[in-house]
């Protein structure tokens, strides 16, 4: 295969990577295995994560919102720790004590993910100043939810980020729901990109199923980032199922369901190998089946995974490199003597 | 071979639920990620997915009866 002919096959791949992690995700929940029930699934979110993933470079740092897994699999996260991770066991990411909505790996550029709305996005504006400071040339990209978008936080980090020149990028991935409310009840402006580009970012709207393209135009807006211009990617996609795993949506038809899961970047980038013939049915099934082998070795490795000891709760709570403070009996014995 | 399903804990509260809906009728084939019922807890309302491909043999209860948690609600065959 040419490099051109690569891409598609290797997007593809990331993104069905993620949806079949995050069905396993939903497996291990219903066997019980999950470390509490807020297990917050990106299917149907897949192209967002897998383009900006792939235009990063190795270097690049990163936080995520609550539904975040899929940003981390993209970023090279390994499926086996992160679902130790979401199980609450020792082998998982952060030794089962983040769990899903707090799986960090600086080693990764994985700067935390956040499960405050909008909490990870001021994080990226420290890390690009202090990119920028140091040189190191490392992209920061904060991805969030459209609930963010209604979040002062938001417009201090781009305000921020444009005054300071910083290699940064926003990254907003628009499933059109902040929990169970619609984005046309949340909004007042839904055209987002004009909302950055008042920052002076430059932006960009994907709005379509088309993975290259939107893996081309995001690197253009990563790789000007890098050269001190920061940015702003607004990903529009659909949420295919409910806000958690315990969430059925009863706010939204099935009518409205049933239309928009057919919005799906994956078969839609199957669909495209297929008819520009870089892969036949049989070379995707083996994908397909290759992933879900991955994936089913990931469950149960956080299955089988041991539970901390109890004591593990008092450890990784303060940087043991850092010098003890002062206690006020020796600060009061200084002053007196 | 014949298995049983479960009525898993959907809630660290949740003690009993209700299968407010079979979604996969006696006879029918699933496949593994496919909705087979739909079960209300105290706080909310889940759709319970396969583990694996099957046949549905048996429903254990009715739609509507209040079940206990762990108590098996179906019996499938693996297909």
């Amino acid at each position: 295969m040419t490099q051109s002919n690569t891409l598609l096959p290797n997007l593809y791949t990331t993104m069905k990577r993620i949806r079949t992690f995050e069905e396993r995700v939903g497996e291990l929940f219903i066997k019980g295995e999950t470390a509490g029930t807020m297990l917050h699934l990106s299917i149907g979110e897949e192209l967002g994560p897998t383009c900006l993933g792939a235009a990063m470079q190795k270097q690049d740092t990163f936080t995520t919102h609550h539904r975040g897994h899929g940003i981390f699999i993209a970023r090279g996260g390994d499926p086996k720790k992160m679902m130790a991770e979401i199980a609450g066991k020792k082998d998982g990411y952060c030794k089962g004590k983040g769990g899903s909505m707090h799986i960090a790996d600086m080693k990764l550029g994985h700067l935390g993910a956040n499960a405050i709305v909008g909490g990870g996005i001021p994080t990226v504006v420290g890390a690009g100043l202090s990119s920028k400071y140091l040189e190191e040339d490392k992209v920061s990209v904060a991805f969030f939810g459209d609930g963010a978008m209604q979040q002062g936080i938001l417009y201090e980090s781009m305000n921020m980020a444009s005054l300071w020149k910083l290699p940064v990028v926003f990254c907003c991935i628009n499933n059109q729901y902040g929990m169970g409310t619609k984005i046309d009840n949340a909004a007042g402006l839904k055209d987002f990109s004009k909302r950055a580009a008042s920052f002076g970012l430059n932006t960009l709207h994907i709005d379509d199923l088309d993975i290259e393209n939107a893996y081309v135009k995001s690197k253009e807006i990563i790789d000007k980032a890098r050269k001190f211009e920061p940015g702003f990617i607004e990903v529009e996609c659909y949420r295919f199922f409910g806000h958690a795993r315990m969430d059925k949506s009863p706010y939204r038809s099935e009518e409205e369901e049933i239309k928009m899961r057919k919005s799906d970047p994956i078969s839609y980038a199957s669909n495209q190998m297929l008819k520009n013939k870089i892969m036949n049915e049989d070379e995707i099934k083996k994908i397909n089946e290759k992933i879900s082998i991955e994936m089913d070795e990931a469950m149960d490795f956080a299955i089988n995974s041991p539970l901390n000891n109890q004591k593990e709760i008092f450890t990784d709570v303060y940087d043991e490199s850092e010098p003890l403070p002062i206690s006020v009996e020796e600060r009061i014995n200084k002053i007196l003597s | 071979m014949e298995k049983k399903i479960s009525l898993p804990r959907l809630g660290e509260t949740m003690e009993t639920g209700t299968i407010t809906k079979w979604c996969i009728k006696v006879g029918e084939e699933f496949s593994r990620g496919q909705i087979i019922a739909e079960i209300e807890s105290d706080k909310t309302t889940v759709e319970l997915p396969a583990l694996e491909n099957g046949k549905l043999i048996k429903t254990l209860y009715q739609e509507g009866e209040e079940i206990e948690v762990g108590n098996d609600i179906a019996i499938f065959e693996t297909i």
